[in-house]
């Protein structure tokens, strides 16, 4: 049950798009979100939707997994939609009841709102979370925020809790899974009754939960010590981050995509809204 | 009626993921009632995925699960029955301690069962003198005892619930020798008293062969062999191909027996080595 949550999650493979560099693949998600962002005419949507599309096929993800990652922002993409169909003025009036009256400009935007949100949900899912291994992410985003040591922030310790943190969801989804498989054993019921009924029925699961945690930590620190951990200077590491020829070209290509997007929006320049 | 019966029963774990796991592959399986059974295989031999479907935990993803003569997954919603029906230990259940006293953690499946509190106080305290608690502990908190006892407190837990079928996932992992041999004494004793049908699963043969009436042999997702524990140590070699291996004792008569002495092979248990020895031997011991 628990491990249905997709969003986030890394799934193995091994595509060029699994290859690429972690930092590299930062910087492309940073520039293909300003690139959703920077679409304006209808051109250019359809140019997006080619794109995200084309990301899909170069992941090699099952589509089905690539889609159950829209799954959370369900309800956040039909508000959007719903508040653009019925607020939005415009001139070409489609259809008017009671005091609703809807406007072609109105629904044009709503699904240009779709659009967005979910390109920019499965291409963030795409070229991130699902193939980048959680660990190569906090490396990347350490490195990429290694120039703020000089302001004396602590990057590395940063890095390193996000990197814990990740390593332990998996671990704590498990065990969840587990104390709740042992309540349930007991009779305990997770699934009917109501909120408050819940809710009460999630303390037999927290509070072993909690201990466990405390007691993993407390196990970790020393584990740490006794590898004479001490932070971040100094410390070498085992897998050095190289760029291949493979970043650069998907950093030209992510520079395409945008002067790409641009020049659309300026000679195709097919507004419905 | 056979306490538990799997007719065609496969599990996959992720299925359609590329983390795809087969954990148990079509398999049959009939637990007899009122015995000791120890289902035993190597580790990713599919013992715990049989345990948890015997209680409703996990679904098969094909196959009957059948309780007491009674389909577990015919109508889903009553499959609390079932769960009352057959109690199932998970490894290490010390870790799903949770309340403020043993007596009210071990009452926690009584009270979720609806009993009244004149029933769960009963239950509670056969419970806890089953596994060989004393009153005293049953008002500390269960984060101030020992790791043998929080074990004892978790199976109590789950006694308390009185099932018919008691499954006990590795009862004895991790425990001193004295511990172990406790626990599971007070799991055997528990089992001739009440004539229910307990299901240990364990890989430590010298335990089966002390406490089991019967054994189940699981190995790469299927069961192998089933039957008494001489039925089933006669077969050493296919034992030890699925990574198994005979008692300690057994190999040390097998031994014995090749170097030519004329003794019995069929020995499991330390007892029963010692009296076969010394009726080699012609009762006289000399050291």
């Amino acid at each position: 049950m628990l491990k249905d949550i997709t969003l986030g999650q890394f799934f193995p493979g091994n595509s060029v798009l699994h290859k690429l560099d972690p930092r590299i693949k930062i910087i492309i998600c940073i520039a293909y979100i300003v690139g959703i962002f920077l679409c304006d005419s209808l051109a250019a949507y359809i140019f997006l939707i080619a794109v995200t599309v084309l990301l899909m096929m170069i992941s090699q993800l099952p589509i089905k997994t690539v889609l159950k990652g829209i799954q959370p922002v369900v309800v956040i993409i039909i508000f959007t939609a719903l508040l653009n169909v019925l607020w939005r003025g415009g001139e070409t009036e489609l259809f008017s009841f009671w005091i609703i009256t809807i406007y072609l400009e109105g629904v044009a935007s709503a699904i240009f709102m779709m659009i967005r949100i979910i390109a920019l949900v499965i291409g963030t899912c795409i070229i991130l979370t699902y193939t980048t291994s959680p660990i190569a992410l906090t490396d990347a985003i350490e490195r990429l925020l290694s120039p703020l040591r000089i302001f004396k922030i602590p990057v590395h310790e940063f890095a390193m809790m996000m990197t814990i943190a990740l390593r332990f969801i998996p671990t704590l989804i498990e065990e969840t899974d587990k104390i709740m498989n042992a309540q349930k054993a007991r009779g305990s019921d997770f699934s009917t009754g109501s909120l408050a009924e819940r809710a009460k029925a999630l303390v037999p699961v927290l509070v072993p939960l909690f201990i466990s945690s405390f007691r993993r930590a407390d196990e970790l620190a020393v584990a740490m010590e006794c590898r004479c951990y001490r932070g971040g200077s100094g410390r070498t590491r085992m897998t050095q981050l190289r760029l291949a020829k493979r970043d650069f070209l998907f950093m030209f290509l992510t520079a395409l995509f945008i002067v790409a997007v641009l020049l659309i929006n300026q000679y195709f320049p097919i507004y419905i809204a | 009626m056979t306490a538990a019966e799997l007719k065609n029963v496969s599990y996959i774990y992720s299925q359609n993921t590329p983390f795809m796991k087969v954990a148990v592959d079509n398999i049959n399986i009939t637990f007899e009632e009122n015995m000791t059974i120890g289902l035993i295989g190597h580790t990713g031999s599919g013992k715990s995925t049989v345990a948890q479907m015997l209680n409703g935990i996990l679904r098969p993803t094909s196959g009957d699960v059948i309780i007491r003569g009674k389909n577990m997954w015919e109508s889903p919603k009553k499959l609390k029955e079932f769960r009352y029906l057959t109690g199932l230990v998970f490894q290490y259940p010390e870790y799903q301690l949770f309340e403020e006293t043993v007596y009210k953690d071990i009452a926690f499946g009584p009270k979720n069962m609806g009993l009244a509190e004149e029933a769960i106080e009963r239950r509670v305290r056969e419970a806890a003198r089953f596994v060989g608690l004393s009153d005293s502990i049953l008002e500390k908190s269960p984060f101030d005892i020992s790791g043998g006892q929080k074990r004892r407190v978790a199976i109590a837990g789950v006694i308390a619930m009185n099932p018919k079928n008691l499954v006990l996932d590795e009862p004895a992992a991790g425990l001193d020798p004295r511990g172990r041999d406790e626990i599971l004494g007070r799991i055997r004793e528990y089992q001739q008293q009440t004539h229910s049908t307990v299901i240990m699963i364990s890989h430590s043969m010298e335990d089966m062969a002390l406490y089991c009436d019967k054994l189940v042999v699981m190995h790469e997702s299927k069961p192998i062999m089933a039957g008494t524990c001489e039925e089933v140590f006669s077969r050493a070699e296919e034992l030890e191909k699925a990574g198994l291996s005979v008692p300690q004792v057994t190999k040390l008569m097998m031994e014995l027996a090749n170097m030519g002495y004329d003794v019995n092979t069929s020995v499991y248990t330390i007892e029963e080595a010692k009296k076969e020895l010394l009726r080699v031997l012609g009762g006289e011991v000399k050291c």
